[in-house]
Parts: C-alpha cells; sequence; structure tokens
C-alpha cells in the first residue's frame, strides 16, 4: 500500500507494524521486500517521493571540512525513493578474505570473525537483485602475463539496476508493507528505561508530527545521515542515540580515487578489450601491510591506425609520442592521442580512522535537526597504501613487461604531498559494527549496543570498506540483517 | 585516426622528433637515475624501467 504523509491528517491513527524502516534506498527496500515475503507486516518511511524534490534534497545540504573539493555530502547522495541507486554506476564486486582479517597495523578491529561466511550464504540473492547473474565475471584476457603481486580484479556490471524503477510495483501492490512518502523521520523515542525503542517519530513537509510504534525498528537512511541523525535524537540521550562511547559518526570511510601517472601499452594481448584492473594479491596486501585496492588502466586505445599505411602511420605516431617536448607540440597539430594518455586511477581502501569523522554543525535543517560537518581525512597508514601501490605496481609492470609506467611525483617521493585524494562517493562507516560496544555502534547482527530493538543497516556498519565498490556488501548484510529480522518477529 | 595532412606532416617532424627524443633520454638519465644502485629498478622521469631492460636499450 502506497500511503504519502503530506495529505495526512496529524490525528489520524496509523497501524502498529512487526517492523518500522526508514529510508527506501536500496537497503531499506531490500529489507522490506524480504520481511514481506516471510509474511511480516512492514512500515517503509521515505523522506523523499517518487521524484527528486527540492525539498527533500536541502536537507543533505552539509559542510566538507576536511577533504575533498566537490561537495560529496550533498552531491553523492539522492534523497528520494530508490535513494542513491537512482543514479549509481552499477559496478558490482566482492570483499576479499584478506579484508574480513584482523589486521592489526589498521590500529582498529575489522569485522566480526565469521563475517565472510554470514554474508556470502546471501551472495546469489543479492546477485539477482542488481540484476547479474552470479557468474559473469570479466573473461581474463587472454596474455601470457604472471605475477605473483597483482591480479585482474574480478567485478561484473549491473544495467544498472535503478531500485525505483524495479520495484515501485511490487512495493506499491505490497499486501505486506505500507510505503509512506515524504515521511521524514525526525527523532526515535526510547522506553524510560532508555534499552528499546518506543516509537519512530516522523514529519511530513507540512511539519505535521506522526508516530509509528513496531516490536523492531530499522534505520537505512545511507551512511551519513544515519550518523546525522542519531546524534540529532539527543531529547532522552543528550550525546545522541547509540553513542554512549562517542563513536557515532566516526571512522568515516571513503575510497580515494588517486591518479597514479601514465603508461605505454607493451603486452598488447593483456589490452585487447581496453580498460584492466588490477588489485594487489592478498600475499602482497598481508606482507607490505597495506589496504586493498583496484587500480585501473585506460590503455586509450583509440589511436589505433587502419589502412593501408597502418605501419607508417604507426611509427609516425611512435615517434611522435615518445617525446616529452613534443609531443604536445605535435599532438596539437595532428590532434592525435598517444598510448598511455588514458589515465591510471584508482579505488584504494581507507584505514579506519576515529578522526574521520561526521559531526553537527550548528546550521539547521526545516526540522530543527543540526546538519551535518564532514571532515574526510586520510590517515599517515593511508599515504602509505597509496605510494606503496603505486610503486608496486609500476615495478611490477616492468618485470613482466605488461606496460611502462610514469608515476607522478608524489608516488616516488614521500615529501611530496599528495594534492587530490579523489573520491568515489562510496560513504562509509559512521556506525561500524564491532564486538566490544567501545569499537562501534551495532553488535554483529546491527543491533545498536545497548538497544533491544533498534537495527542500523547500510554501508555505515562497515567496520573496513575493502578494495570493492560497496552495494553488493550493501545487499549482502542487508539480505542476512532482514532474515534475522524474520526469525525475531517469528 | 590520422588524417593524411597530420601524417605527411608527422614525417616531415621525423628528424626533429627524433633528435629531440635521444637528446632528452640522455638528459634525463643524467638527471633523475636513482641512487639505489642495488635496485632492480630505474627510474627516469618517473618512468620505472627494469634496469636490465635498460642496459639492453643503451646498447
Ligand atoms: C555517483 C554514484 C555512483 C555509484 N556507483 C556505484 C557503483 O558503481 N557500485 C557500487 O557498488 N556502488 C555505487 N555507489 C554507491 C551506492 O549508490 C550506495 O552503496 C547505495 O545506494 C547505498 O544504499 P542505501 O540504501 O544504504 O543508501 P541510499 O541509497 O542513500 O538510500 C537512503 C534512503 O534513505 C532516505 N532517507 C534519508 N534520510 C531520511 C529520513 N530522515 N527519513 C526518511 N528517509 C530518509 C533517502 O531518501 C534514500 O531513499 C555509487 C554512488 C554514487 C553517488
Amino acid at each position: 500500500m502506497l500511503f504519502d504523509l503530506n495529505a495526512f491528517d496529524s490525528n489520524a491513527s496509523t497501524r502498529n507494524y512487526d517492523v518500522c524502516i526508514c529510508g527506501a534506498g536500496p537497503s531499506g527496500i531490500t529489507i522490506a521486500r524480504i520481511l514481506a515475503n516471510a509474511g511480516k507486516n512492514v512500515a517503509l518511511f521515505e523522506g523523499g517521493g517518487f521524484e527528486l524534490t527540492e525539498a527533500s534534497q536541502d536537507l543533505y545540504h552539509g559542510k566538507n571540512i576536511g577533504l575533498n573539493n566537490w561537495d560529496a555530502i550533498y552531491n553523492c547522495r539522492l534523497r528520494y525513493f530508490g535513494g542513491t541507486s537512482n543514479h549509481w554506476g552499477g559496478r558490482c564486486s566482492f570483499f576479499d578474505s584478506v579484508d574480513f582479517e584482523q589486521r592489526d597495523y589498521f590500529g582498529m578491529p575489522g569485522w566480526p570473525d565469521g563475517s565472510r561466511e554470514e554474508m556470502f550464504k546471501h551472495l546469489a540473492e543479492a546477485c539477482a537483485i542488481v540484476d547479474i547473474p552470479e557468474n559473469i565475471f570479466d573473461e581474463l584476457p587472454k596474455s601470457h602475463w604472471k605475477s605473483n603481486n597483482f591480479r585482474i580484479s574480478e567485478r561484473a556490471f549491473s544495467p544498472p539496476t535503478r531500485f525505483r524503477t524495479k520495484y515501485i510495483d511490487e512495493i506499491k501492490h505490497s499486501e505486506k508493507i505500507d510505503l509512506y512518502l515524504n515521511a521524514n523521520l525526525t527523532d526515535v523515542r526510547l522506553h524510560d528505561n532508555l534499552s528499546s525503542v518506543r516509537h519512530f517519530e516522523l514529519k511530513n513537509y507540512k511539519n505535521d508530527t506522526f508516530q509509528f510504534t513496531s516490536k523492531l525498528f530499522v534505520l537505512a537512511t545511507g551512511a551519513s545521515e544515519n550518523a546525522k541523525l542519531l546524534l540529532n535524537f539527543d531529547k532522552q540521550i543528550p550525546k545522541g542515540v547509540g553513542n554512549q562511547n562517542d563513536m557515532v559518526g566516526r571512522c568515516f570511510m571513503e575510497h580515494f580515487n588517486v591518479d597514479f601517472g601514465n603508461f605505454i601499452v607493451e603486452d598488447h594481448l593483456m589490452w585487447e578489450q581496453g580498460t584492466v584492473q588490477f588489485s594487489p594479491t592478498e600475499a602482497l596486501i598481508r606482507k607490505l601491510k597495506i589496504g586493498n585496492a583496484v587500480i585501473d588502466f585506460n590503455p586509450n586505445l583509440r589511436t589505433k591506425d587502419y589502412g593501408r599505411l597502418h605501419a607508417l602511420k604507426q611509427s609516425a605516431r611512435e615517434y611522435i609520442c615518445q617525446t616529452e617536448t613534443m609531443k604536445s607540440f605535435a599532438r596539437k597539430i595532428t590532434e592525435l592521442d598517444c598510448e598511455g594518455d588514458g589515465a591510471i586511477t584508482s579505488l584504494i581502501e581507507q584505514t579506519p580512522n576515529l578522526n574521520s569523522r561526521i559531526t553537527l554543525g550548528t546550521e539547521k535543517d526545516v526540522f530543527g535537526h543540526r546538519r551535518v560537518v564532514l571532515n574526510w581525512l586520510p590517515s599517515k597508514a593511508d599515504d602509505i597504501t597509496i605510494r606503496t601501490l603505486g610503486q608496486e605496481i609500476a615495478k611490477d609492470f616492468a618485470r613482466t613487461k605488461l606496460a611502462r609506467i610514469q608515476l607522478r611525483d608524489f608516488v616516488l617521493d614521500e615529501n611530496i604531498p599528495i594534492k587530490d585524494y579523489g573520491h568515489h562517493c562510496h560513504q562509509m562507516g559512521t556506525t561500524r559494527m564491532s564486538i566490544n560496544p567501545k569499537d562501534g555502534v551495532v553488535d554483529f547482527n546491527q543491533r545498536v549496543h545497548g538497544l533491544e530493538n533498534f537495527y542500523i543497516a547500510g554501508s555505515s556498519v562497515f567496520p573496513t570498506g575493502g578494495g570493492c565498490n560497496p552495494t553488493m556488501t550493501v545487499l549482502m548484510t542487508s539480505l542476512r540483517l532482514a532474515k534475522h529480522l524474520v526469525s525475531l518477529v517469528n | 585516426m590520422f588524417s593524411r595532412r597530420s601524417f605527411l606532416i608527422s614525417l616531415v617532424m621525423q628528424p626533429i622528433v627524433i633528435g629531440s627524443m635521444l637528446s632528452e633520454i640522455q638528459r634525463n638519465i643524467q638527471i633523475d637515475i636513482q641512487p639505489d644502485n642495488n635496485s632492480e629498478f630505474v627510474v627516469i622521469n618517473g618512468w620505472v624501467f627494469l634496469k636490465s631492460d635498460l642496459l639492453k636499450m643503451e646498447s
């Protein structure tokens, strides 16, 4: 059933549910569907409507005071039904075994033991949700290249699935899911003993307030917003709900997108299909004590020459392209792209860092919530990972004759600061999963430490971010959580 | 794609280009060669070479 909270009379009595879920992005929609298929009554609250509106998106405004010259806190997220999947890229990949290990050099505990096994039980279902068969990872290139240090990254591409388009009808017509649009979660009220949630408080855009009760409650509003909301729920607990150990908002993580330099193709078989992505082997990650990553090599083969004069043209091109001084001049005249003009970009794991965090500013939104202040910070360990990866892959390619790499100066010289860390709009951390409540906000089952019936979903629960795009992991953890909630309601 | 015009231009330019390329390589080897003599690698103007490959190129 579909309801618009803007059309509700504030005195209207509201139904009681098995589970209330706030946030209709990939995570919230997935949890709602699993519960509904198991016969549970679900309320799914979405702050936006079916289309983007200024009133809703404005609530995502905040301040960036750390890294980032692009207003990621506003631009990376979309606040309407389907959430950020309305503009995600659809690249899908998975955490490696090493990502689940405790890596002492990270300085913070990682995923609890058993996470990997638990999560991968839901792989097939997660693939079906984003419309990829389980086994369509790209064919490996036909090169004879062999390396102990780098492997070709496995990935698959979702069409990309837009959750709004794919699930709108199913949810509208579901007898078990009540979807409320324009329903903004503005408070979570606890029972007097402060050990469980009594109701969700929601507002429409006319500022009318509504209360919804249920057995279990789930917050699934994305990594930055989950933290913003918990910190703003300060009427009963001044530090904010779930924040008894001052961990809400901490360890905000992104994936760095560092431009390592240029390269010239050597082993042509490898580059026939265009961009190839490499990751450090798990052994190399352990040995060098670095984060995981994907390094994208785009060989820029647009310069392929055809026709009877192919050989001559190619040699002329090579002469021009091989000189630094003449290259720019010659290219201006000939409008020529040289091989290796394509960038080496990357997706690099960020170490969990207590100082990289979301806090609240003084400016308030229309619901009286203080807006987000994002202080995204890299650590020394991150700089080591970045430089080590750049140098190691350049050496590996020189050794295996895959390509010759020209590294940027900051990769080779640690005295030159890394100016542009880049980013991927992969916001993670902020309510991290931990066995010890001192190290995080939720337990292994994503239940907020110290609260009996309150759960958090999405990438905010990631203790570490791995070297891969996050949404498959968001889906697998959400599927696991949903099934856990079914068993609790039963 | 290479046009006929740009191809002719590149042919004319070849001697100049080769000359500047050679002088550049020489200059870079002198300036940028890394002090670590034990390393298997040499870095010239950011380009990472296997030392043995470079020796082959020079000869
Ligand atoms: C440009 C871009 C490209 C990306 N590409 C990829 C990719 O290729 N591969 C990949 O794996 N990932 C990618 N991602 C990341 C991916 O989009 C996220 O991982 C995914 O959307 C997270 O889902 P979610 O449900 O946790 O959060 P979201 O999608 O952010 O959904 C949160 C929902 O909560 C709602 N909400 C927020 N506040 C409230 C409130 N107070 N009350 C009620 N509702 C609220 C929002 O309106 C929204 O619908 C990309 C992201 C961006 C921005």
